[in-house]
């Protein structure tokens, strides 16, 4: 969970990623942000995020992601 | 017959009352023949070409279904309809160059008369969209053909969209909920609202915008023509998609929104986000990730993230996809160099701005730029608008040739009279008048998040009432009301 969120730091700073829960609804991050941070997360944490889980519910949180990445593995 | 016609306010109105006479398990038929009469109207014996493609995705979408992720029944729909789309809108263009290739062969494809079925670059949309839906699982596919067949020639949708996916729309066009007065209220006055954009604004201003580019006048009228088609196009394109809203709304059915005050954005990425949104959506969905996330790219990505410059490396993978985002996006309007300029404009503006990003955040650091404050957000949103105006230009002209003599003559001096282009002054007064009226709402709907159109239906009757008739008598004393048979813009894309 630490990781994802040192992760989201790099692609946009100066959120709180721990508390945060509606980063796409809020347009906190963008489909750009998204686009950089999926080839991350796939080295990273040795996933396949494919356009398929590209849902919003599944980047709203560093919780949402932690989820979607034990998902996948 | 188009929407602005009195001819199609008298079908609805039939509609409407044979629908909500009906049980609800039979409303989605009544529906499904009122599509199919509008349909036919407009497009004659051109129906069988939606009439086959939707045969087409409902055949493959139920084989997708059974053989789970079957890229190749995945791509046989999708070239069928994509080949079908590209022979009938784009032939003008095919046939010459193929001839010209074919030459030495000494044979010639005779030019033909195709026309294009309406709707025919809305709906295959919306059918890519199904089809790759169904194959990334989203949703299970439609098992009754004929219900397929009304999702994608649904009447107040096929003309100038919205897009909108089939999940969405699907439960309440075939699970129909009771009449609802407050929802009905509601498309009352978004058909009106949307009457007043189109009739006053957009039909005004367009004789000014005509006549100055039929003619390649320059200097101040061809200034004021490029302002005045910008409001034009979003008076014509966003009361169509209102009335269209509306008129599904009668039904109890609610179409996506297609604009969202978009000229209050304060970057041109926001403004893609609130114009045309359907079309954003439907591009980010089935172009922009499916490219960012592919093997090339994802390659690219590898090699780039060891780089020190982060944020260059970041801007190469946001290139490569949304240069085809902007591409498809000219050549959706059309196969023309003025509609690929269109596109590659925005995206050479965007790319500009995502590069430009971190130079730009420096200077408001050092300038000490309050970024909040209401003169920055006024120069963001003037400038923003001011490059609209010109892709709208790019957008009106008639060619690259019109674009460059029109470019060379924009400082020029006009002898012209501004009101010898068949617009009187009381025209002109009522067509910006009520394009001012109409940002003031929305700029108080922006800050103080009202929707307008449920405030009013929240009064009492008597105020409501004034308000209809205010809004009839301002459409029947300024709006161009013999126009029924323009239509509108978007319907030829």
């Amino acid at each position: 969970m630490e990781e994802i969120i040192e992760i989201l730091e790099t692609i946009k700073p100066g959120v709180d990623y721990s508390k945060t829960t509606n980063l796409i609804t809020d347009d906190i991050l963008t489909s750009f942000d998204i686009v950089s941070l999926v080839p991350i997360l796939n080295e990273k944490f040795s996933v396949e995020i494919s356009v398929m889980d590209l849902l919003p519910e599944n980047f709203e949180s560093a919780q949402a992601i932690f989820n979607l990445i034990n998902k996948l593995k | 017959m188009n929407y602005a016609s009195l001819e199609f306010l008298f079908f609805v109105l039939l509609l409407v009352i044979i629908y909500y006479l009906l049980s609800k398990k039979y409303r989605w038929i009544i529906l499904l023949i009122g599509s199919i009469i509008f349909y036919y109207l407009f497009s004659s014996k051109y129906i069988v070409f939606i009439i086959f493609s939707t045969f087409i995705t409902y055949i493959f979408g139920i084989l997708i279904n059974k053989y789970k992720k079957n890229k190749f029944l995945l791509l046989i729909p999708l070239i069928i309809n994509l080949m079908i789309l590209i022979i009938l809108k784009y032939h003008t263009f095919i046939i010459p160059f193929l001839n010209i290739s074919i030459k030495i062969f000494q044979f010639n494809i005779p030019l033909g008369k195709l026309i294009m079925p309406i709707g025919i670059s809305y709906y295959t949309l919306d059918m890519i969209g199904y089809i790759t839906d169904i194959y990334r699982g989203k949703y299970p596919s439609e098992r009754n053909y004929f219900k397929l067949l009304l999702y994608f020639m649904y009447f107040p949708k096929i003309v100038e969209g919205p897009f909108c996916r089939y999940n969405k729309i699907s439960t309440e066009l075939f699970k129909p909920e009771s009449f609802n007065y407050k929802k009905f209220n509601n498309s009352l006055l978004l058909i009106g609202y949307g009457f007043i954009k189109k009739l006053i604004i957009a039909e005004r201003l367009g004789i000014f915008v005509d006549s100055v580019f039929a003619n390649n006048y320059g200097g101040i009228l061809l200034i004021l023509a490029i302002i005045f088609f910008t409001i034009q196009l979003y008076a014509d394109f966003s009361g169509c998609i209102d009335i269209v809203r509306g008129i599904s709304g009668l039904f109890g059915i609610e179409l996506p929104k297609n604009f969202e005050r978009p000229f209050l954005s304060k970057t041109i990425q926001e403004f893609w986000q609130r114009w045309h949104i359907t079309l954003g959506e439907w591009l980010k969905e089935y172009v922009f990730f499916p490219i960012s996330l592919s093997k090339i790219n994802m390659k690219l990505n590898t090699k780039l993230r060891n780089w020190k410059q982060k944020h260059l490396s970041r801007f190469i993978m946001v290139a490569f996809p949304l240069f085809f985002v902007w591409f498809s996006t000219g050549l959706w309007h059309g196969i023309s160099v003025k509609f690929i300029a269109y596109g590659l404009y925005y995206y050479l503006l965007m790319m500009i701005g995502v590069l430009l990003k971190p130079i730009l955040n420096k200077i408001i650091v050092i300038f000490k730029i309050d970024v909040k404050s209401k003169p920055f957000i006024l120069f963001q949103i003037l400038r923003t608008i001011l490059i609209v105006c010109f892709g709208m230009f790019i957008f009106r002209c008639e060619s690259f040739n019109q674009m460059a003599i029109l470019l060379s003559r924009l400082f020029t001096k006009s002898s012209i009279d501004i009101l010898s282009l068949g617009i009187s002054l009381t025209d002109f007064l009522a067509a910006i008048g009520t394009f001012i009226i109409i940002m003031i709402l929305e700029i108080i709907s922006e800050r103080k998040k009202i929707d307008f159109i449920e405030k009013i239906n929240n009064q009492n009757f008597s105020i409501r009432l004034g308000i209809y008739l205010i809004i009839i008598i301002s459409i029947i004393a300024f709006g161009n009301l013999g126009v029924a048979n323009n239509g509108f813009i978007y319907e030829n894309f």
